[in-house]
């Protein structure tokens, strides 16, 4: 027995109560802010479907390659089966020539297998006759050479022109080039005549009119012509030399020699990127501590940057290169607006006295009178700044082999737009939509970044490039007191296609 | 282990933070709210913002269990006045707590529920004054701040909770004494 005091009693008793509660109910209801975590969701899914659609590219480019090279060994092949079987292959490109340009450019002028099969028309001649390999590509991984005859013919002349009668052959000089040409690692092989209109009309190797030169004897062959090089036992079109020169002469047709471009190779590409980001806040006035400086570090946090680009690289055969094309970037922030106040307010009908008897009766007497309510407001504004830049990057490729490529480079960012969207604190820290402090002035900015390159085809190229960046200039009119710098690390993927 | 893992917002620790402490959080929402489905809604608002300023928390100041139980306090009474918005004035006089004396063997036959229930039951505003300053802690001067009202008041309604409880507790003795004599 003693001195009981009721409220420790209560205390003991039900300060450290706890009851059974569905947990499960409770986690599941619970809204808990994730935005961070849904973002880089969302990155990793952006990345997974940009590499899927890369490798899907990749994929289609190598298969058309692959097509295109399987149809034309096909055709060769068929065309030598018919060759040795005395058949006589003609073709109606041949027939092409003479007709207006009109005519010529309504078909379709590609080297498509199947338009080689369409086109391979004869052309019921029973004369024996010769023509010229009009235009023949070779191309390579690396390189295209033309054998091309670029006529200047008009519409009217006759197409006997390229219908001679002559059983010689080419010259030697000629044959050398068809054959060391041959020789390489032909891929694509056809023919075409250039008119004047720059309309090139394609046609295989198969594309000659009646005449043999299986008994033509080819320099420099080591292998069997029948097993190596279809070209050898072809119906090349024969023609004497000096006749030749003499139709070329006579109807102004010029001999166009092999071209192999040194000069460099040109890509266009296509990236996009995220980069985590580091922003650097400060006062320009020293041994001041600016409240919108405060204000702003304590409702402000960055998230991220989002890039993507185009741009055209061109690279020379010592490996370097040069880059520049157009870039958007977008800044990320989060803006979190938390407001406490008390609204005073006049209410009617308020409890303002209550009487509780001894029975713990209660009467409450009502009236009117000032309120004082708490008052809050939390919510959250995601902001962002878009640039747009003009990067110009110089870099340096060490090439491993042909399939991987790594590289190293660095740009200079001139920063011509950038523009504020959402909701930011003001100089006087009222919540605005367009802060004043925000400056759209020229800014620049440099980026250093190595990368690693993958062809999964011909022409074709993916890259993965980790990247620093650094802005210049401050985001904001330094008048107003705060400077405000960026500079991000992050991750590009990209793709370049090989235009020459 | 468990506050880091938090803070990093890994779910698995998240989870095992609202198993430990959702009970502990039921009673008090109860003990002030006096409503079962109200005190379930309020759990689950202090785990939000819980889990929101847990960065804010600092394990120097005090234990991270009172540190959550003012958090859950607070949005009590938010809701508190949010829902009823009252100003009252106690013209009674101030008694001095009385003292009796209780045979211990009988209080500790009280079950917690039946306590909780006998504060839940306390009318509004004697019940906000009577948890916060019996059972959690709070100074007179920091209820009147907290339910702007005056240092008497509070005095008083701590007071007049703390005799209505002791009656109750009283008829429970006197009918525990008649089941007894049967």
């Amino acid at each position: 027995m003693g001195e009981f005091d009721l409220g420790k009693y209560f205390k003991s008793r039900i300060q450290n109560h706890s009851e059974e509660i569905d947990t499960d109910a409770i986690w599941n209801s619970l809204d808990l802010d994730n935005e961070k975590k849904r973002r880089p969701k969302m990155f990793w899914l952006f990345g997974l479907s940009l590499f899927m659609l890369l490798g899907i590219g990749a994929v289609s480019i190598y298969n058309i390659q692959a097509s295109k090279i399987q149809n034309l060994e096909k055709e060769i092949s068929e065309a030598a089966l018919a060759s040795k079987q005395g058949s006589i292959l003609k073709t109606s490109h041949m027939d092409d020539l003479g007709k207006p340009n009109e005519i010529v450019n309504n078909k379709k002028l590609s080297s498509d297998s199947e338009n080689v099969e369409n086109t391979n028309v004869d052309s019921n001649t029973d004369q024996e006759t010769n023509t010229i390999a009009l235009t023949t590509n070779f191309q390579t991984n690396n390189s295209i050479s033309n054998n091309a005859i670029t006529t200047n013919v008009l519409e009217s002349q006759p197409k006997e022109i390229f219908n001679h009668t002559t059983t010689s052959i080419y010259s030697q000089d000629v044959t050398n080039q068809i054959n060391n040409i041959t020789s390489s690692s032909a891929i694509n092989t056809s023919a075409s005549v250039t008119t004047k209109s720059s309309t090139t009309i394609p046609a295989t190797t198969s594309s000659f009119l009646n005449s043999s030169r299986a008994d033509v004897p080819v320099p420099n062959r080591k292998e069997d012509p029948l097993s190596f090089n279809p070209l050898a036992i072809l119906p090349i079109p024969l023609l004497n030399y000096s006749d030749r020169l003499e139709a070329l002469a006579l109807h102004k047709i010029k001999v166009v020699h092999p071209i192999v471009r040194n000069n460099g190779r040109l890509y266009v590409g296509l990236y996009s990127g995220y980069n985590v980001i580091d922003r650097t806040l400060s006062s320009t006035q020293s041994g001041e501590s600016d409240p919108l400086l405060m204000a702003r570090n304590s409702t402000e946090s960055i998230l991220e940057m989002i890039t993507g680009g185009l741009d055209l690289k061109f690279k020379l055969h010592s490996n370097w290169y040069v880059k520049s094309g157009l870039e958007f970037q977008s800044i990320i922030e989060k803006f979190a607006y938390a407001l406490n106040s008390i609204d005073t307010t006049l209410e009617e009908n308020l409890v303002i006295e209550q009487f509780v008897s001894a029975q713990s009766d209660t009467t409450d007497i009502t009236g009117s009178g000032m309120v004082q309510q708490p008052f809050s407001e939390n919510w959250v504004n995601y902001n962002s700044h878009r640039m747009h830049n003009i990067p110009i990057s110089v870099g340096y490729q060490f090439s491993n082999n042909r399939r991987w490529n790594f590289y190293v480079e660095g740009s200079f960012i001139l920063n011509f737009s950038r523009n504020f969207e959402g909701l930011q604190l003001s100089t006087n820290l009222n919540v605005v939509d367009q802060p004043r402090y925000f400056t759209n002035a020229l800014n620049t900015g440099y980026a250093l970044s190595a990368g690693i390159a993958y062809n999964p085809a011909p022409r074709f190229n993916i890259y993965l490039q980790p990247r620093y960046q650094k802005m210049l200039g401050s985001f904001t009119n330094r008048e107003d007191g705060i400077s405000q710098h960026y500079q991000m690390y992050g991750m590009r993927l990209g793709m370049s296609y090989l235009l020459n | 282990m468990i506050l880091k893992g938090c803070l990093k917002k890994q779910s698995v620790y998240q989870r095992a933070l609202v198993d430990q402490y959702s009970g502990m959080l039921l009673v008090i929402c109860k003990r002030y709210l006096n409503n079962e489905e109200l005190a379930k809604d309020l759990v689950q608002d202090s785990w939000v913002k819980t889990f929101k300023n847990l960065e804010k928390y600092n394990e120097k100041i005090g234990s991270f269990e009172s540190w959550i139980s003012t958090i859950c306090i607070r949005l009590c009474l938010s809701k508190l006045s949010k829902n009823k918005l009252r100003i009252v004035s106690i013209q009674e006089q101030v008694e001095d707590s009385e003292m009796e004396s209780y045979a211990t063997d009988f209080l500790d036959k009280l079950e917690t529920e039946y306590l909780l229930k006998m504060v839940m039951e306390l009318p509004d505003g004697y019940r906000e004054v009577f948890n916060m300053s019996a059972i959690d802690g709070y100074t007179h001067a920091d209820i009147s701040e907290e339910l702007n009202i005056s240092n008497d008041v509070c005095r008083t309604r701590l007071s007049r909770a703390k005799k209505m409880l002791r009656k109750k507790i009283d008829r429970l003795k006197k009918q525990e004494l008649w089941v007894n004599s049967i």
